[in-house]
């Protein structure tokens, strides 16, 4: 137990990342869910204002989710977008705001998702000094409850059932995960009633499949284009011919979660009025690793890939391959299950029971998102 | 009769320099080296090279003269390939200013390139504006007849790439294609600076979706690994350059790949302006090589020529077969496909 709460149906949501995929589609279920007023702090960005920017993501994912027209009078009329920067003291948010957010809910879902250490300190700003920030701002709002919005992969390399709980430093890959584990303790230690929320490999929504996410999924599907792209400037059709080894536990699991699933569990569990605790927001049917490992590779345009176990006899293609996707290692080696039952504990019934993605649905989502891709393509230079 | 224009095509790190050097040693044929790599920019800034239309003199003369961003970022570096071969210390162009015919071509020609230089820029702009094919081909007849040559032979490294543009450049031209085992070639290709380079840039450009030679649009950074982000222009070192880590396997599929694309190019030439030949048969035995080479261009085959060509042979044994046992095998099925069309082609015995 990391605190006490109350509820308050007409209380003020606060948001940070609200732009960001899982931000806005939380802002789109909140509006559906609870009758509050809405502030999302959102960072200046060129010659949009914050109202500008947060206004045209909604309405595209009101499109994009098949989410009923009426949901833009909703954001209109509920919905305040205030300019703030986490990375800055207060959040960049003047006095006569912060006022107006006095014992609000938060919800910080701002993060960075780069993982590379070269982008460490920017990582660091964003996500721990960053969320140090949002927490002292929480405190001098007086805020209800802090819900941290953080990754199910915050145990690194562990595997197996994953229990909800504090994690362990020394399980970590990158310097992304390190991050997120010290995040969540500026929280903790923060002394806020704060739920600690932890969704999965997030993806498109469940119906649609529409996806404004360029990372996880959609970030090994990228890299996998783009490393196709290369073998064809090397060699051309050589994306057809030549197959590369990776390294797969092919017996796992990997946990997609739909964007729409996640928010759902987690404004149910702020509805129930939840205790201050770890909640995971992932998936109960998730897909075998195999399975969405072949459909990234086939639908990127490369050859099946041959699974191995290790990487002893890889070829130094293979290797470079690897090199570009090692941060998605966690994800296909060292399978977890992460358990859910703190999330059932107080939903029950009313706790999203998952999607199945097998065969072609999963095919659907990374469809849509090569769709995308596809559009925004740019062209490079002539090579012959 | 005009002798016709020749130009050697191959895939980069065949032994082709070689040729130049032994086309060089003839009276009568003006040896014109390296201008394509240097023009295109290490083999990127294709459409620069040859573009589309009419090009004026002046304008012919701006690219022919204008410093190319990649070549001169390795010189700055000191990062110099050996096909440079401008004279520093009596030369008056500072690395990042080298022009792109200053790195190899005027040198290869003339023991003062700067004067020579200074010559082309008197008389290169008050050309007529002409296609692209006429403005090169009027630089090398200019050049053959200042230094009483007959016949001028160009040859540029991995120029195999852009033969389609070649044909259609020179129409009349006949091709000499030479052809060494690709593992060696691949092997080569991993350790030289300018290869090194071009593909270096060919991975950045897949990767950012961008030249990032010529966008500053930076979208996709995240997406590079380590090497290719600290290889960026704005962030180029020499360390950084000397880490980017090109495993061998990775140019034999490239090399097998320009063999492909290149023989199937090459059906277009007419059998009779076509001559393969292969490096290891100019290395083992020279001198029946350059007599074919001679008789091919049709040029005369004096015996000094054919003498003076066979001492500039050094036959080294293969390098491939140092690397690792795991390396050659890596290597070795990377280059078969290029071994296999070579074999269609009725090149028999490519490799051994």
């Amino acid at each position: 137990m990391l605190g006490s709460t109350n509820v308050n149906p007409k209380r003020t949501h606060v948001v940070t990342g609200g732009t960001g995929f899982v931000g806005s589609a939380l802002i789109l279920e909140l509006l559906q869910r609870t009758s509050g007023d809405i502030v999302a702090l959102v960072r200046p960005k060129g010659d949009r204002s914050p109202a500008q920017r947060l206004t045209e993501t909604l309405d595209e994912l009101i499109e994009g989710y098949a989410l009923p027209d009426s949901l833009r009078h909703e954001v209109a009329t509920r919905v305040v977008a205030i300019a703030g920067d986490i990375e800055t003291g207060n959040c960049g948010v003047s006095a006569f705001d912060t006022h107006a957010m006095r014992g609000a809910e938060f919800w910080h879902c701002a993060a960075s998702l780069q993982y590379q250490d070269r982008h460490r300190e920017q990582i660091e700003r964003t996500n721990v000094r960053g969320t140090a920030n949002v927490v002292q701002f929480a405190r001098e709002t007086r805020c209800a409850m802090f819900n941290m919005i953080s990754t199910a992969y915050v145990v690194g390399s562990r595997q197996g059932d994953i229990i909800a709980e504090a994690p362990d430093m020394a399980y970590v890959n990158n310097c992304y995960e390190r991050s997120k584990i010290m995040a969540e303790q500026q929280v903790l230690d923060s002394g806020l009633a704060a739920r600690i929320m932890r969704p999965s490999v997030v993806i498109g929504h469940s119906q649609t499949h529409y996806t404004t996410s360029t990372d996880g999924l959609y970030g090994f599907i990228r890299n996998l284009t783009k490393f196709r792209n290369a073998l064809e400037r090397t060699q051309i059709g050589l994306s057809k011919t030549l197959s590369v080894s990776i390294e797969v536990d092919t017996d796992g699991l990997i946990d997609f979660v739909p964007v729409d699933l996640v928010v759902r569990d987690a404004v149910g569990l702020s509805n129930a009025n939840a205790d201050p605790d770890y909640y995971h927001l992932t998936n109960p049917t998730p897909p075998k690793i195999a399975d969405a490992v072949n459909a990234a590779f086939v639908l990127s345009g490369l050859r099946a890939p041959q699974f191995v176990g290790s990487r002893e006899h890889m070829t130094e293609v293979d290797l470079k391959l690897q090199q570009r996707i090692d941060f998605y290692s966690s994800y296909i080696i060292n399978p977890k299950r992460f358990d859910r039952s703190s999330v059932t504990a107080v939903l029950g019934e009313h706790a999203q029971s998952g999607r199945d993605l097998e065969g072609a649905e999963l095919h659907a989502f990374c469809n849509c998102f090569l769709h995308r891709l596809e559009g925004s393509k740019r062209t490079v230079a002539a090579v012959r | 009769m005009t002798p016709r224009p020749v130009i050697i095509v191959g895939t980069g790190r065949c032994g082709s320099t070689l040729l130049s050097e032994i086309i060089r040693l003839h009276d009568d044929l003006l040896s014109v080296s390296e201008v394509f790599s240097f023009m295109t920019d290490l083999g990127i800034r294709i459409d620069r090279a040859f573009p589309q239309g009419l090009v004026s003199g002046l304008d012919f003369w701006n690219t022919l003269s204008s410093p190319q961003p990649r070549q001169t970022l390795l010189l700055a570096h000191d990062l110099q390939m050996p096909e440079v071969l401008y004279p520093w210390r009596r030369g008056r162009f500072e690395p990042l200013e080298l022009p792109p015919i200053q790195q190899a071509m005027l040198a290869h020609i003339d023991t003062d390139p700067d004067r020579l230089f200074d010559v082309l820029a008197a008389e290169v702009p008050t050309w007529a504006s002409a296609p692209i094919g006429t403005q090169y081909t009027r630089l090398f007849g200019f050049l053959a007849g200042r230094y009483g040559k007959r016949q001028w032979v160009e040859r540029s490294g991995g120029s195999l790439r852009v033969v389609e543009r070649l044909q259609a450049t020179f129409p009349d031209a006949a091709f000499i294609h030479l052809v060494r085992d690709g593992r060696d070639t691949a092997l080569s290709m991993s350790r030289h600076i300018g290869f090194r380079m071009a593909i270096l840039c060919g991975l950045q450009a897949e990767q950012l979706g961008v030249d990032p030679f010529e966008s500053n649009d930076r979208t996709d950074e995240a997406d590079l690994s380590d090497e290719l982000a600290d290889t960026l222009p704005e962030r180029f070192t020499k360390d950084a350059f000397d880490r980017f880590d090109l495993p061998p396997s990775l140019c034999g599929h490239y090399w097998s790949g320009e063999i492909v694309a290149g023989l199937a190019a090459l059906k277009a030439v007419p059998a009779d302006s076509l001559l393969t030949i292969r490096y290891e048969d100019l290395v083992s035995n020279p001198s029946p090589v350059v007599e074919q080479l001679g008789a091919f261009m049709g040029c005369s085959v004096p015996e000094a020529w054919v003498r003076g060509s066979a001492a500039l042979v050094r036959n080294e044994p293969p390098r491939w077969l140092e690397l690792p046992s795991k390396q050659r095998e890596d290597l070795a099925e990377a280059c078969q496909p290029g071994f296999d069309a070579l074999e269609n082609f009725g090149l028999v015995g490519s490799h051994s």
